[in-house]
C-alpha cells in the first residue's frame, strides 16, 4: 500500500479553497497526531496523515463508515463501545477524552490518550466532530519509571536507619524521613511544620548545633537521646543571593557503634595491657627480618623499650646471636620451632612461629621467655650436686660445714651463714663454721668466737627442736634470739635432723625466692647426709683406732710371750735338766721321772707359747692378698710334711685346685695344719684328700680324712683356741684349728667341718672371689677359647 | 786342736740373767776348748771392759763376744752397734745370745753386723749344743783376722 497514493487521493478534495486552508489543511496533515474529522454521529469524514499510516488499510473501506468501526480500534469491543459512548456525549456538545492502548502497525503496543471535540457553528450547534489521538507511551513509560523511582526512594528513605531532614531559617522542619524517626517516636514528616527549637528543648546539644547551623555552619554532632546515640550533620545550603536558604540534615544512631567501638577500645585497651606486662617478650618480623611488632615487659631483659624496635631488622639488632638468627631464619623457611639462647645479659627461650600464607611464609611470630632464674636455678641446683660428692667425702663435720659455707656464700649470695652442731656435753648448739664475712664482721679469729651458742629457749633453739625450716624476714624484730644485736637481715634456719642447724643469712632484709629456699634446702639435706656419714666415719674411725690399739696390746703380749714368758720358763727347763745332768746319778728312779715331768711340763708349754704367737701373728704378721695358686702352696706344704706323712703311713691326693687371691703363707699355714691335723687324729694309714670347688662368689676347699670323724657336739669347739678335740691325746696344743678359723676368717671365708661318724671328717673353708681374680678368670679363659 | 794349743781362749759374755750366765759357764766347762769365760751384767759394762776401762783395765781382749739383746743400761743392740763402729773393736766376732725369735731382732742384729745370731735352747742339752757349736764354728773353722 502506497501512503503517497492515498494522500494524492484525499488532495484533490481540498483544491480551490483559500490560502488560509490550505496551510491549516498542511498542519492537519502534517501534524504527529492523530486526527479524525466526523459528521456529529461519528461517520468518519476524513482522516490525516498518521491515521492513515495507522489504519494500514485503504481509507476507502473506512471512510464513511463509523468512526469506532474503524480499522484502527478493531478487535476491540470494550474499546469500540466507549468510544461510541465518547462520540455520542461529543455529538451533544461536550469535549470526552479517553485512553487506549493499541497495536501499532509495527507491532508495538502504544498507549493513546484520545479525545473527542465538538465543533459548533454560529448557533452552537455541533456541525461536526475532531477526533484527536495523540501517542503517550512514552510519557507513561517515563511516568511509570519515575513513579517506581520515587517509590523506591520513599522506600529506602522510610528504611534507611538514619533520619533525613531540613529546617527552614527559623528552625521548623520542613522535611523529616527515614526509618531512624522511630527511635525517636515519630512517623515520617511528623515534625514537618514543627520548630526544631521546640521538640529538642531538652536536648542542649541538638539546639547549640542548630543555631551554628543556622548562622551557616556545618556541624557535626554526637550527642545522646535517650539511650541511643546519634551522629548528626548539619549543613546549611544558601540560595544564589547567599541568603540561608535552608539547613538540610542526616542523623545516623551510632549506638551500635559506639559500642563496638567502646568494645574494641575496652579489648585493645586489655591488649595493651597484656603486652605493656606480660613477662614475654613478643614479635613478629617478616621474612627480611624487619621487626613489625616487639612488644612485652621481656624485653627489658635486653635493655629495650616495648615498641623500640618495630621498624628495625633483627639482622641489625641481632648482630653477632649467630644461634638466635639461625633459628629464626629456620622459622622464615617455614619450621615451627623452639631454642635456648643466650642473648647478652639473659638466657631466652624462643618460640618460632612461622605464619603461612598463600603457601609462603609470610612472617614470623616470635615469644621470647626469660629463663635466666630457671636456667640459674638449674646451674645452681647442678653446683650443689656437684657439691654433693666433695660434701659427702668430707671425712669430718668441720669439713661438711666448712663446705656448706662456701656453698652459701658462693651459690646462694648469703654471706652471713653459719653451720652449729649439737654438743655431747650441754644442751647447746655450738657453731663449728661460719662464713668469712661473720667472721670479719664479728672481728673474730674462729668461728665459735664469732657466733654464740644456740641455747635452749631461744628462737633458734625452738626451730631446731620443730625440725623444720624457719624464715625470719627481719631478724632485728624477733624476740628471744641469740643475737639480738647482730647486723643480721634476713635469716633462714634449717635444722639437719639431729646433727645441728644451719643459719643462712644476708646483713639486710631480703627474703629469699623460692628457688633460693629449695636451694637451701637442698644443701641442708645433702648437709645433713654428709654430717651423718662424717659422724658414721669418725665412729668408725674411733673403732678403728680401738682395734689398732688392740692389736698393739696383742704384739705387746706376743713379745712378752715371746721373750719374757720363754725366759723363766727357759730357766726352769734348763736347770731341771742341769740338774738331771749333773745330779742323776745321786738321784732315784723317783725323782728322775719327776724331772720328766716338769720337762715335759716346760716344753709343752713352750710350745703353746709358740702356737699362741703364731695365733697373734695371723694379723699382725698379715700380708697383702696376692694371686696364689692354691695347687703349689698344697704342694710345698706337702713336702714339709714329707716325714709326718711317712710317719703316719698316709695317702694325701691332691685334686686339681684353683688361684685364689690370698695371703699365700696363710693360705699355706691352713693347709698345713688341716693336713696335720688329719694326720694326726684319722688313725692307722689314713687317707688324707685336698680338693676344691668353686661357686660363684666364692672357692670351696676341703681336706678329707677317711678317720673315726667328729663327733656333732665337738665340730663348733674344735675351733676355739685350746680346745682340743677329744680323739687326741697327741700332745698338740690345741692352737692350729683356731689359727686356721682366723686366717679363713680374715680372708672373708667360712670354715666348718662336715663329718660322719665312722666314715671320716672333712675340713671345709671358703676363700671369697675377688674382682681381680674374676677379671682375671675371664680373661684366661678368653685367652683359652681360641 | 793340738795340745800345743792350750792358751785359752778369752770369751765376753754380756748377760744379765745369772741362770743363763750359769748355763753358759757350764755348758763352756763341758766344751772342749780351753776357755776363759769373762762375764759383765749390761750393756755399759761390757763397753768398759772392751775399752779396758776402770776395773777392767787389766781384762784381755776377747776373742769372742758372746751379746743377750735384752740387759739394762745399754741393749745389745746398742753395744753391737758400738763395737762395728769402733775401729778396735769391729773384727772381734759378736755372737747374738737371746730368747727372741722375733724376726725383726734377727734383722737388726745381721744389720749391725752381727756375726751369728742364736736363740737360746730351752734346755740344758740344747744349751751345750749350741755353746758347741760356736765354739766349733768361731774358733776352730773360722779363721779370724789377726789383731
Amino acid at each position: 500500500m502506497d501512503q503517497h497514493e492515498v494522500d494524492e487521493q484525499t488532495g484533490p478534495a481540498s483544491e480551490g479553497r483559500p490560502a488560509r486552508d490550505r496551510r491549516l489543511e498542511a498542519v492537519f496533515e502534517a501534524t504527529g497526531t492523530f486526527i479524525g474529522v466526523l459528521d456529529p454521529y461519528g461517520t468518519i469524514l476524513r482522516v490525516n496523515k498518521v491515521a492513515r499510516e495507522f489504519a494500514a488499510v485503504e481509507p476507502s473501506t473506512y471512510v464513511g463508515g463509523p468512526f469506532w468501526e474503524g480499522p484502527w480500534f478493531e478487535h476491540d469491543d470494550a474499546l469500540q463501545e466507549r468510544i461510541r459512548a465518547a462520540i455520542e456525549r461529543a455529538g451533544e456538545g461536550e469535549d470526552v477524552e479517553f485512553e487506549a492502548t493499541q497495536i501499532s502497525p509495527d507491532g508495538e503496543q502504544i498507549d493513546i490518550d484520545g479525545t473527542v471535540s465538538p465543533v459548533t457553528d454560529e448557533d452552537g450547534r455541533v456541525e461536526s466532530l475532531v477526533a484527536q489521538g495523540i501517542d503517550v507511551t512514552e510519557q507513561r513509560r517515563r511516568e511509570e519509571r519515575l513513579a517506581a523511582q520515587r517509590e523506591r526512594m520513599n522506600t529506602l528513605l522510610n528504611n534507611a536507619p538514619v533520619v533525613l531532614f531540613a529546617l527552614d531559617p527559623d528552625g521548623e522542619f520542613t522535611y523529616s524521613r527515614g526509618n531512624a524517626l522511630d527511635k525517636l517516636g515519630l512517623e515520617p514528616g511528623e515534625a514537618v511544620g514543627q520548630s526544631v527549637f521546640e521538640m529538642f528543648a531538652e536536648a542542649p546539644d541538638v539546639i547549640d548545633a542548630v543555631e551554628r547551623a543556622l548562622e551557616g555552619e556545618r556541624v557535626e554532632t554526637q550527642a545522646q537521646q535517650g539511650d541511643l546515640y546519634f551522629h548528626t550533620v548539619y549543613q546549611p545550603v544558601f540560595d544564589d543571593r547567599g541568603e540561608l536558604e535552608q539547613v538540610i540534615g542526616i542523623s545516623r544512631d551510632v549506638t551500635e557503634l559506639r559500642e563496638r567501638e567502646r568494645e574494641l577500645e575496652a579489648w585493645t585497651d586489655r591488649l595493651q595491657t597484656v603486652l605493656d606486662n606480660v613477662p614475654l617478650a613478643l614479635w613478629t618480623a617478616d621474612t627480611d627480618g624487619m621487626i613489625e611488632m616487639s612488644q612485652g615487659q621481656g624485653l627489658a631483659g635486653i635493655g629495650v623499650e616495648p615498641g623500640e624496635l618495630e621498624g628495625q631488622n633483627m639482622f641489625e639488632v641481632f648482630a653477632g646471636q649467630e644461634a638466635f638468627l639461625s633459628d629464626f631464619e629456620a622459622a622464615t623457611a617455614g619450621e615451627e620451632h623452639t631454642a635456648v639462647h643466650d642473648i647478652g645479659p639473659v638466657i631466652a627461650r624462643t618460640w618460632y612461629r612461622p605464619i603461612v600464607r598463600d603457601g609462603a611464609v609470610e612472617k614470623v611470630i616470635g615469644v621470647s621467655i626469660d629463663i635466666t632464674d630457671e636456667k640459674r636455678q638449674e646451674r645452681r641446683i647442678e653446683a650443689v650436686n656437684e657439691a654433693t660428692s666433695e660434701l659427702i667425702a668430707a671425712e669430718s663435720q668441720r669439713a661438711v660445714a666448712d663446705i656448706v659455707m662456701t656453698l652459701a656464700t658462693e651459690l646462694l649470695d648469703m654471706p652471713l651463714s653459719g653451720i652449729y652442731a649439737t654438743d655431747d656435753g650441754s644442751d647447746d648448739l655450738v657453731p663449728v663454721a661460719a662464713t668469712d664475712r661473720v667472721q670479719t664482721m664479728m672481728d673474730a679469729e674462729t668461728p665459735t668466737e664469732a657466733l654464740p651458742n644456740v641455747t635452749p629457749g631461744s628462737v633458734e633453739m625452738e626451730t631446731f627442736r620443730t625440725g623444720s625450716a624457719r624464715v625470719v624476714e627481719d631478724y632485728a624484730t624477733l624476740e628471744n634470739s641469740e643475737m639480738p644485736d647482730s647486723p643480721l637481715g634476713t635469716l633462714v634456719i634449717v635444722p639437719l635432723g639431729e646433727y645441728g642447724q644451719l643459719h643462712v643469712g644476708t646483713p639486710e632484709v631480703s627474703v629469699p625466692t623460692e628457688a633460693e629456699l629449695n636451694i637451701i634446702e637442698i644443701l641442708a639435706r645433702n648437709a645433713e647426709a654428709a654430717l651423718e656419714r662424717a659422724e658414721r666415719e669418725a665412729e668408725l674411725e674411733a673403732y678403728r683406732a680401738e682395734l689398732e690399739q688392740s692389736n698393739e696390746r696383742l704384739q705387746e703380749f706376743a713379745h712378752i710371750a715371746s721373750h719374757d714368758l720363754q725366759e723363766p720358763l727357759r730357766m726352769v727347763s734348763s736347770y731341771v735338766d742341769l740338774l738331771a745332768v749333773e745330779y742323776g746319778d745321786e738321784l732315784d728312779d723317783e725323782a728322775d721321772e719327776y724331772i720328766d715331768f716338769a720337762v715335759g711340763g716346760a716344753n709343752r708349754m713352750q710350745s703353746m707359747i709358740e702356737d699362741l704367737l703364731q695365733y697373734s701373728r695371723v694379723s699382725t704378721d698379715a700380708d697383702e692378698f696376692e694371686t696364689v695358686d692354691a695347687a703349689a702352696v698344697v704342694e710345698e706344704t706337702i713336702q714339709s710334711l714329707e716325714f709326718a706323712i711317712d710317719d703316719a703311713d698316709a695317702t694325701v691326693d691332691v685334686e686339681p685346685l684353683p688361684t685364689v687371691e690370698a695371703d699365700r703363707d696363710q693360705l699355706g699355714q691352713v693347709i698345713q695344719n688341716l693336713v696335720s691335723n688329719a694326720l694326726s687324729h684319722a688313725g692307722e694309714s689314713p687317707t688324707v684328700t685336698v680338693r676344691a670347688t668353686e661357686a660363684d662368689d666364692h672357692y670351696r676347699f676341703e681336706v678329707a680324712d677317711d678317720g673315726p670323724g667328729i663327733p656333732e657336739n665337738q665340730r663348733e669347739r674344735i675351733f676355739k683356741l685350746f680346745q682340743q678335740g677329744s680323739r687326741d691325746g697327741d700332745g698338740g696344743t690345741g692352737i692350729g684349728l683356731a689359727v686356721c678359723d682366723r686366717i679363713v676368717s680374715r680372708h672373708g671365708g667360712d670354715i666348718w667341718i662336715e663329718s660322719e661318724e665312722g666314715v671320716g671328717a672333712t675340713f671345709c673353708f671358703t676363700i671369697p672371689k675377688r674382682g681381680e681374680t674374676e677379671d682375671r678368670l675371664a680373661a684366661v679363659a678368653g685367652g683359652d677359647a681360641r | 786342736m793340738t795340745p800345743e794349743q792350750q792358751t785359752p781362749i778369752e770369751v765376753l759374755l754380756a748377760e744379765d740373767n745369772p741362770g743363763d750366765v750359769k748355763l753358759t759357764e757350764k755348758a763352756f766347762e763341758r766344751g772342749n776348748v780351753i776357755n776363759n769365760l769373762n762375764v759383765v751384767n749390761d750393756g755399759v759394762e761390757a763397753m768398759s771392759y772392751l775399752r779396758q776401762e776402770g776395773e777392767y783395765e787389766d781384762s784381755p781382749r776377747p776373742d769372742l763376744i758372746l751379746l743377750d739383746l735384752n740387759m739394762p743400761r745399754m741393749d745389745g743392740k746398742e753395744v753391737l752397734a758400738e763395737i762395728k763402729e769402733d775401729p778396735d773393736l769391729k773384727r772381734i766376732p759378736v755372737v747374738i745370745l737371746t730368747s727372741s725369735e722375733a724376726e725383726e731382732d734377727i734383722i737388726n742384729s745381721y744389720d749391725l753386723h752381727a756375726n751369728a745370731y742364736l736363740t737360746k735352747p730351752v734346755d740344758f742339752d740344747g744349751f751345750l749344743e749350741v755353746v758347741n757349736t760356736i765354739e766349733d764354728f768361731w774358733l776352730t773353722v773360722v779363721k779370724v783376722p789377726p789383731e
